[in-house]
């Protein structure tokens, strides 16, 4: 079987138990990996009832079948289950070297679980599998809980998945971090660690020989596609600004990069960007395994304020979350923040979209100083932000019920419309104001509002897959069924677990999955077909959660024209809504796909 | 020059567009502080173009100090290029410069400083909108 191990981990934390479970190459062809081969493993043992934080809901870590090879990028690892923060279909997709270890341990992933009844972590130590006590770990935070565990097990090249104090004391949007500071920030995989009292997973895998369809064809391939792409600028420019290189593009050409909670739109981000960060703070580079671009910033701030050692620096989300969202244009304001978020596991999106809510409504005078613990958010300053972080990862005062998300935070205050999110799950940094197809996509994707399974502000620039039919006339017109393709092709690359700044077209795909896995008759076609096949399970899936169709809608708050780069554009979501259902074929009152094209796509088992 | 349009590329096109860009306010204000010279370049694409034809801007704090067809051995901070029917696309505003790249329509040289162009997205902008400005006949018209 090329491209995988062939077995899955199984850690049953409530009783222990530490088994194997076989992986059927024909699920694998099917399903591929990551993502859609998680789907069509959870579907069976989650439903509506699942307490997405209580011992029944697993939670399921694949790589893919590029992880381990030599293919760019292709070794990132998803982790999945349904999702405290939505109630629905959760993922989550990490780099680092986390994903790579797991295979060369000899697993396609880890399913884990039960819950422990004191705090625990796991290591993979190739086959030596152990349930440890981390009741020493517990209340740490995640820079000491890695070097911790690094200098315990003697493993210092190992992955290190590991959740902080947020994850810990369930705060919905915990995020897990992995390694040096890459993290599975989104659908709250943090709480779920927290829920099950897994404070880490430790991987450390020797078997670097992942077994190859085509070594010699796949490593000309890999060579001579990094050689070609080195000339592609997004590919330049993570490569030399990071993602926080898109910050003056997103803000002074698209106006995609919202500010005071999406009500401003003429906010000078100039100091917040990539390349102000690489005239200032920036002292190095990280990269995940296999990586060509390395877009991980390192960071010094020597003095001040904010001063701190060498970390992570602040990338594209968390600068718009807790800088342009705010109003602040201290890149070392943002980058301490970005740092105490990473600190205590909370995700940059939401957990900072959530924050910047609560400093909107302050300055529109419909909350108050006491409803904030004293705390007197004012655009512009982060002591605010700061103060609160610490609030929610302890779910203390005002901080619980930020822990629950913006939606939840707003609903106690009488404003639902104005939380930034879709189906719970809080509005990444694109204003869909800046690219109609971000709006569909938030609208219909299977996470809540999320960019990374469709990533149209990426098409609407320009990128392009002609194979797929994947090309933008105009960002601001109704370019639904655009979005439905790069949909089906993000859960493609979302369950090969290639990363989305590996430029890759779909032929270029193909050839990998063939000099990969050996299915030689693998084709485009295939792909979109696998595409589809993926995208339509997990609507399954959330159907069978409860998904409601109702809620494929923007709220209010980003439903105001703004002056600037938008040129006042607002999406009409309910036309795109119509062209996205009839492109599909589904019911729009239901969601429903329709039971033939179900029967088509080989999903035939996974109707109610 | 035919019709009152000016030829692209040539001396004469080249010209003009200096006098454009110096007289665009909107170019002056979004390049104020940018210092940097460009050679864009029209590939050869076997049909129209031959061999790759190039010219020379010096751009200075939001004006153009001078414009010129130039040489194969002529460099500059940036190398903007592309075949001619991608040109004129450009021109057409059909494309944007930065859309260009995305689309692999146009390149940057090598080892050129993403993170400067990134900075000016707007004068870049302004750059292609002041060529809307010249009367241009293109060589396949």
């Amino acid at each position: 079987m090329f491209g995988y191990r062939g077995k899955i981990l199984r850690v049953n934390l409530s009783s222990q138990d530490i088994s194997e479970m076989a992986l059927d190459q024909d699920v694998a062809r099917e399903f591929i990996g990551g993502i859609g081969l998680a789907a069509s493993i959870l579907y069976d043992m989650v439903d509506k009832d699942t307490d997405p934080l209580g011992p029944n809901n697993p939670l399921l870590i694949l790589n893919g079948p590029f992880c381990g090879t030599m293919i760019p990028t292709g070794s990132k690892a998803a982790m999945c289950s349904k999702s405290p923060q939505t109630d629905l279909w959760g993922h989550s997709i990490f780099g680092g070297h986390f994903g790579a270890n797991l295979k060369f341990a000899g697993y396609d992933g880890i399913l884990i679980e039960g819950s422990s009844e004191k705090p625990c972590y796991i290591l993979v130590d190739d086959s030596n599998v152990e349930v440890r006590n981390a009741e020493h770990l517990w209340g740490r935070n995640t820079e000491e809980t890695w070097d911790t565990l690094k200098e315990e097990t003697g493993l210092r090249n190992a992955g290190v998945a590991r959740i902080g104090l947020a994850g810990e004391n369930l705060v919905r949007y915990a995020c897990v971090c992995v390694d040096h500071y890459r993290a599975a920030g989104r659908t709250g995989m943090g709480a779920v660690m927290g829920s099950k009292k897994l404070k880490a997973i430790v991987v450390n895998g020797t078997d670097r020989n992942v077994p190859v369809a085509d070594p010699d064809g796949l490593n000309e391939l890999a060579k001579s596609l990094n050689e070609s792409l080195s000339e592609d600028p997004t590919f330049n420019m993570y490569s030399e600004l990071g993602n926080a290189g898109y910050v003056d593009m997103a803000s002074m050409m698209y106006g995609s990069l919202p500010a005071g909670y999406y009500t401003v739109s003429d906010f000078d981000s100039y100091n917040l960007s990539g390349t102000t960060m690489r005239e200032t703070i920036l002292v190095g580079k990280s990269a995940c395994y296999r990586c060509p671009i390395g877009c991980g910033r390192v960071i010094e701030i020597k003095e001040g304020k904010y001063a701190t050692g060498r970390f992570a620096g602040p990338e594209y989300e968390v600068i718009g979350s807790m800088g342009t969202l705010i109003l602040t244009n201290d890149l070392e304001a943002v980058t301490f923040t970005a740092k105490q978020m990473e600190l205590l596991g909370i995700d940059f999106i939401s957990g900072g979209s959530t924050i910047a809510l609560a400093y909107y409504l302050f300055k529109e005078g419909r909350i108050t100083a006491k409803d904030l613990d004293g705390i007197t958010p004012e655009w512009g300053e982060s002591d605010s932000a700061l103060a609160l972080l610490a609030k929610i990862a302890k779910r203390e005062g005002v901080g619980n019920i930020m822990a629950e998300g913006s939606l939840a935070f707003a609903k106690k205050h009488g404003c639902e419309e104005l939380a930034a999110q879709v189906n719970g799950l809080e509005m990444p940094m694109h204003d869909p104001r800046g690219f109609s197809g971000m709006a569909i996509g938030y609208a219909t994707s299977p996470r809540g509002a999320c960019h990374m399974t469709a990533d149209m502000y990426n098409v609407q620039m320009g990128q392009t897959n002609e194979a797929l039919g994947i090309e933008s006339q105009n960002r601001f017109t109704n370019e639904a069924e655009i979005t439905a393709k790069q949909q089906n092709l993000r859960c493609v690359t979302n369950s090969l677990l290639i990363c989305h700044y590996y430029p890759a077209l779909a032929e270029e795909l193909v050839e990998f999955i063939q000099k990969t896995t050996g299915w030689k008759d693998y084709s485009v076609e295939q792909l979109a077909e696998s595409g589809e096949r993926i995208f339509t399970l997990l609507r399954l899936f959330n159907l069978k959660m409860g998904y409601r169709t109702e809620n494929e809608r923007l709220p209010e708050i980003v439903l105001s024209p703004l002056e600037g780069p938008t040129e006042g554009y607002v999406p009409d979501v309910d036309e795109m809504l119509d062209t996205w259902y009839q492109f599909r074929g589904w019911d729009r009152k239901t969601g429903m796909p329709p039971k033939k094209r179900i029967k088509e796509l080989g999903l035939s088992s996974f109707i109610q | 020059m035919g019709d009152n349009k000016f030829i692209f590329p040539s001396e004469e096109w080249i010209e003009k567009y200096e006098e454009v860009l110096n007289a665009s306010k909107e170019y002056e204000d979004a390049a104020y502080d940018w210092e940097g010279d460009f050679v864009f370049e029209i590939e050869p694409d076997g049909e129209i173009i031959k061999e790759s034809i190039r010219f020379y801007l010096d751009l200075w704090h939001g004006k153009c100090r001078s414009a010129r067809m130039a040489g194969a051995n002529d460099t500059a901070e940036f190398t903007y290029a592309g075949p001619y029917k991608n040109w004129k696309l450009l021109f057409d505003k059909k494309i944007d410069p930065i859309k260009g790249l995305m689309q692999r329509k146009f390149k940057l040289g090598k080892g050129n400083d993403m993170g400067k162009i990134m900075r000016y997205t707007k004068a870049a902008m302004e750059l292609v909108n002041a060529t809307t400005k010249v009367p241009t006949k293109f060589l396949d018209e």
